[in-house]
């Protein structure tokens, strides 16, 4: 017998050589019956010969980005009513026993790609937990990634994809700033509810029933970081983030939320992601003297645009007050890199989203992260804990699947009402912390209501949710560190009010 | 000159679907092997207008997503089944003939790692040269060498140390 391990392997193979093909017709029809509801749209006059199958209508990232520049709330109900609804499958009443899938349309390549994993571990975690305790009428639950890139034209291809190759979605979680304004509308249109880590201000007053945010507007999350300066005595900030939609939708409210607060802002970057250095920037930035900067620029641009201040700053960091976004191990692996762990330590604060860290809640959260290591083999699961998005995607989850064992229905136009109710509650719900709970006093008849790890929020007329917010700094090693908390009142205080 | 998406489909099809069968083959169960086969030329289909030069490495790039969701969804339905007690309709079958004549060396492909394995098999099973497994994994030709070499070594030693045990055949759907 040949010594050589890799010989030995190939005599083990199973198939030798290709196999004969499928018959071609097996995939034509598949790909029919995927594009039926575009097909049935196309014209008759074609003079395309007759086959089984025709190419869609494709909606090319090109077109769509243009139509994209500057989407306001009306465009997104324009665009809404221009992509029309895609093969609607949500809506459907799956087999009893049949899979139901949560897809997780974010970014998991690109420049937030560390998203996509993040929710990918919620939704693992959460289903995993579900599972285990017998499922949603008879179902179980399985999550599926839908890469965006962190584009809103690739997103609306990939969630087309997505409806084609989904015959059994439940609903959608993830929808970040990146894609949000491009596939919320399809979501809607086709009554797959979605719960989004959007702040974006299209949606703060737009009438989506299908449509849930788990996070708060970015208008209050950019007062959020105001609130911290002022609490920090600053006057003079300077503004520094990334040109991707997401980065660039705290400007406008951190612009009015700083004079509001009677402080100046003295400068504004724009910061390019795909430039390889930022001295120009960094040199008006240092020139206007700021004594705090509020950034969001993701990848590598926030670590260089960081080494490039401190240089030209004489050694000295400036401090720095970062979004949510900011709380990532990835973010803190290249900042620190760039100017020295301690450093960072010392000068940074970011506002974040309110999780609990103790409590049954987050022990429950907790099990399930890890019940469900894996089946996702992503990173290291200790800093999902702490993350946001992956806290609250969690929450969105169990609202949906508690919601659909209260309505009684998996079928969406059912139970998407009944997400509002769970998560505020009725007079004389019963507080459950889990799906395990929450399942068990529905199968009794008690109304509930569900405060998971990302604490109590409430949904209003729109969807968005009211939650409070935490201060976060990181140690030098690079554990996050909750160093205070912002509740609603005090930015009320600020006159910075947290509500439309 | 551009060409008509179906017929830049079908010249795909026919080129590569032969091999995109086989590998799904080797890694699934016979029940669901063609099916898997037929979501992936439907996923490449809409993306026809993208395919890149190393066609095949492409296929198999997508072939291994398809395989990985399969893989954690039914996971996740075997694990709800046991606790409904429903009853099994999950297909226990393995791949084709997974119970070779030389099952000492399958064994010891158990004892690697998910990444290990599926170096070893791109090259062993699949016959890819290092530069298209490198694209079907997405990382650069030198570090698929640098981990094809480390997988390699860990797979004589891990044969060194089988050869020393009973061999047994390993239900190969659970450690691909």
């Amino acid at each position: 017998m040949s010594q050589d391990p890799l010989d030995r392997l190939r005599r083990q193979n199973p198939v030798q050589g290709p196999m004969a093909e499928l018959p071609i017709d097996t995939v034509l029809n598949r790909i029919a019956e995927s594009e039926g509801s575009e097909e049935r749209g196309r014209s008759a006059s074609s003079n395309e010969p007759a086959r089984a199958w025709r190419p869609f209508v494709r909606i090319t990232p090109g077109r769509l980005a243009g139509s994209l520049t500057g989407l306001a709330a009306a465009a997104v109900v324009a665009l809404s009513a221009t992509l029309g609804t895609v093969a609607s499958v949500a809506d459907q009443t799956p087999a009893r026993g049949a899979m139901l899938t949560i897809a997780e349309v974010a970014p998991f390549t690109g420049t937030d790609g560390a998203l996509g994993a993040e929710y990918q571990v919620a939704c693992e975690g959460a289903a995993t937990a579900i599972d285990q305790a017998g499922g949603v009428l008879g179902h179980a639950l399985n999550c599926k990634a839908v890469d965006t890139r962190g584009d809103p034209a690739d997103a609306v291809e990939s969630v087309r994809e997505m409806y084609a190759g989904t015959p059994d979605l439940a609903f959608v979680i993830g929808c970040t700033s990146d894609e949000a304004d491009s596939v919320v509308p399809l979501f809607n249109a086709n009554r797959t509810v979605s719960f989004c880590m959007t702040g974006q201000s299209e949606f703060d007053h737009l009438k989506l029933p299908y449509f849930y945010r788990l996070v708060p507007p970015d208008r209050t999350e950019s007062y959020a970081m105001t609130a911290i300066a002022q609490n920090h005595h600053y006057t003079r900030v300077a503004l520094a983030f990334g040109n991707d939609t997401g980065s660039q939708t705290f400007v406008g409210p951190a612009v009015a939320a700083i004079q509001d607060a009677g402080m100046k802002v003295v400068d504004n970057e724009l910061l390019d992601l795909s430039a390889t250095n930022f001295l120009p920037e960094a040199e008006s930035l240092v020139a206007s003297k700021p004594q705090v900067i509020l950034t969001e620029a993701l990848g590598h641009t926030e670590a260089t645009f960081l080494r490039e201040v401190k240089q030209l700053n004489g050694g000295k960091m400036i401090p720095v007050i970062g979004t949510a976004a900011t709380v990532l191990p990835n973010w803190f692996k290249s900042a620190s890199a760039a100017i020295g762990s301690r450093v960072l330590a010392g000068n940074y604060l970011a506002d974040n989203f309110y999780t609990q860290t103790r409590g049954p809640a987050f022990r429950a959260f907790k099990t399930a992260l890890y019940d469900a290591r894996k089946l996702t083999k992503i990173g290291d699961f200790s800093t999902y804990l702490t993350a946001p998005g992956a806290v609250h995607l969690y929450d969105g989850i169990n609202l949906a699947a508690l919601a659909m064992l209260e309505a009684r229905s998996v079928k969406s136009s059912v139970w998407a009402p009944y997400v509002k109710r769970i998560c505020n509650g009725v007079p004389g719900s019963k507080l459950v912390t889990s799906f395990a709970q929450g399942a068990a006093a529905i199968k009794h008849g008690t109304p509930i209501r569900y405060v998971g790890p990302g604490g109590a929020e409430s949904f209003d007329a729109y969807h968005n949710a009211a939650a409070a917010f935490q201060v976060d700094s990181y140690t030098a090693t690079g554990s996050v560190k909750v160093v205070g908390t912002l509740p609603a009142r005090e930015m009320r205080w600020l006159g910075l009010t947290a509500t439309g | 000159m551009v060409l008509d998406p179906r017929i830049r489909f079908e010249e795909l099809y026919r080129a590569h679907c032969g091999a995109v069968r086989a590998f799904v083959h080797r890694r699934a169960p016979a029940s669901i092997a063609d099916d898997v086969v037929a979501d992936v030329f439907v996923h490449a289909w809409r993306r026809v207008d993208q395919v890149p030069s190393d066609e095949l490495s492409w296929l198999l790039g997508i072939t291994r997503g398809i395989l990985a969701n399969r893989r954690r969804a039914e996971a996740r339905r075997t694990a709800l089944q046991e606790r409904l007690q429903i009853g099994a309709v999950v297909s226990q079958e393995a791949p084709l003939d997974e119970c070779g004549g030389d099952s000492v060396v399958m064994d010891a492909l158990a004892t690697l790692s998910d990444s290990d394995r599926e170096l070893l098999l791109l090259v062993a099973w699949d016959g890819l040269d290092r530069a298209q497994a490198a694209r079907v994994l997405g990382i650069t030709t030198s570090s698929f060498a640098v981990r094809l070499h480390r997988a390699r070594r860990r797979l004589a030693r891990a044969l060194e140390m089988a050869e020393g045990n009973p061999p047994t055949c390993p239900p190969l759907l659970e450690t691909l």
